[in-house]
C-alpha cells in the first residue's frame, strides 16, 4: 500500500500530523504533499521524520482554472513516480486537483473534513465530495450536511 | 512569558496586536508576539513574523494567546498550559468567513478555555491572573486513528 497525504499548509497539515502518527501508518509506505511559504528547517523536510515530503508553493488556487490544471498535472506526475494507490486529503484548495487527478489514474480517494467546521460545510469539502471514495467528517452532526456517503468515525476533538 | 500567535493566514489581525501592544507596558511579564502576515509591529514588546517551528516559544510560555485555529488542538495536546483564544472575524476582514468564531465557541465549550470575541475584554488583570488550561479528551482522536489502522490493514490485504 502506497499512501499520499495531501494537505494545505497551517492547520490542515497540522491535522494530518495529529491523526497519522507513525503508529497509525504502521508498515505502509507513505509520502506527504503540502505547501509552504516559510523557509524550512531540515527536520521539517520529512513528515514524521520518516516520510518523503513534497512542497508546493503556497498559492491561491481559487477562481484560477489554469492553476488548478497545472497543480493537478504536477500531482499526477508525483502519483505515478511514487506508485501511489491511495490518497488521503483534508483540504483546503489543493485537495480539489488532488482528488480529481487521482480519479483519472484510478487511485483510491479518501477525504477528511476539517475539524474546525463544527456547523457549516465548507466549499473545498463539497467540491471533493463527488470524487471521494470515502468521505469522513469530524463532528457527528456534520455528516448529514454533506450527503449519504459522509460518515463520522471519530475526530481530533 | 506570554506568547501571542496569529498563525499563517494572509489577512491582517492588527486588532489583537494593537491591544497586546497597549497592554504590554502595563504588566511586568515579558510578551512575545508572532505577527505572521500582520503588518502592525508592536512597539512595546518583542515580535517576529514567522519561525519554522513555534515549539520553543510554547515551551517557555506561561500563557498563550492564540487565534482560534486548529493549532490550538495541537497545542493543548502537547502542552499542559493556560490558553486564551481570539477568533479572527470576517467583519474586521481578518478572515474570509467566520469559521474561527464558530470553532472558538466550540473549543471553549469542549475544553473550558476562554474565548475573547471583543478584544477590549483583554485586560492587564486578566492576563496576570488567567490560569485555565485546555482539557482535551482524546477518545475521539483514538477512535479515528483506530478506524484508519483497521482500514489500512484491510486495504493492504486487497492489494
Amino acid at each position: 500500500m502506497n499512501i499520499a497525504f495531501i494537505s494545505s499548509q497551517g492547520g490542515h497539515v497540522g491535522q494530518i500530523k495529529l491523526i497519522f502518527t507513525n503508529k497509525v501508518i504502521g508498515n505502509k509506505k507513505a509520502i506527504l504533499i503540502t505547501e509552504s511559504s516559510n523557509p524550512l528547517s531540515p527536520k521539517e523536510k520529512n513528515f514524521n521524520n520518516k516520510y518523503k515530503t513534497y512542497f508546493f508553493k503556497k498559492d491561491n488556487l481559487r477562481f484560477n482554472p489554469i492553476k488548478y490544471l497545472t497543480t493537478m498535472l504536477k500531482l499526477i506526475k508525483i502519483y505515478k513516480k511514487e506508485k501511489i494507490d491511495t490518497i488521503i486529503t483534508n483540504g483546503a484548495q489543493i485537495s480539489i486537483p488532488a482528488v480529481i487527478g487521482a480519479k483519472f489514474l484510478g487511485i483510491r480517494t479518501l477525504f477528511i473534513d476539517t475539524v474546525i467546521r463544527v456547523k457549516t460545510p465548507n466549499w473545498s469539502a463539497r467540491a471533493c465530495y463527488p470524487f471521494s471514495d470515502i468521505f469522513l467528517v469530524q463532528h457527528s452532526n456534520m455528516a448529514r450536511k454533506y450527503g449519504k456517503k459522509a460518515k463520522y468515525v471519530g475526530g481530533i476533538l | 512569558m506570554i506568547f501571542v500567535t496569529v498563525g499563517t493566514h494572509p489577512e491582517q489581525f492588527d486588532r489583537l496586536l494593537r491591544k497586546i501592544d497597549e497592554i504590554a507596558p502595563k504588566i511586568s511579564e515579558k510578551i512575545i508576539v508572532q505577527r505572521g502576515f500582520t503588518r502592525y509591529h508592536p512597539k512595546n514588546c518583542e515580535s517576529f513574523d514567522f519561525k519554522p517551528n513555534l515549539d520553543s516559544y510554547y515551551r517557555k510560555a506561561r500563557l498563550v494567546i492564540a487565534q482560534s485555529a486548529t493549532s490550538l488542538i495541537e497545542f493543548a495536546i502537547k502542552y499542559d498550559k493556560p490558553v486564551i483564544t481570539v477568533p479572527r472575524q470576517k467583519r474586521f476582514r481578518e478572515h474570509i468567513n467566520d469559521h474561527q468564531v464558530e470553532f472558538a465557541e466550540f473549543f471553549a465549550k469542549k475544553t473550558g478555555v476562554l474565548t475573547i470575541i471583543n478584544v477590549n475584554d483583554l485586560t492587564p488583570n486578566l492576563l496576570k491572573s488567567y490560569k485555565k488550561k485546555a482539557k482535551i479528551d482524546k477518545r475521539n482522536l483514538y477512535k479515528l486513528q483506530n478506524y484508519f489502522k483497521s482500514l489500512f490493514d484491510r486495504m493492504s490485504k486487497i492489494k
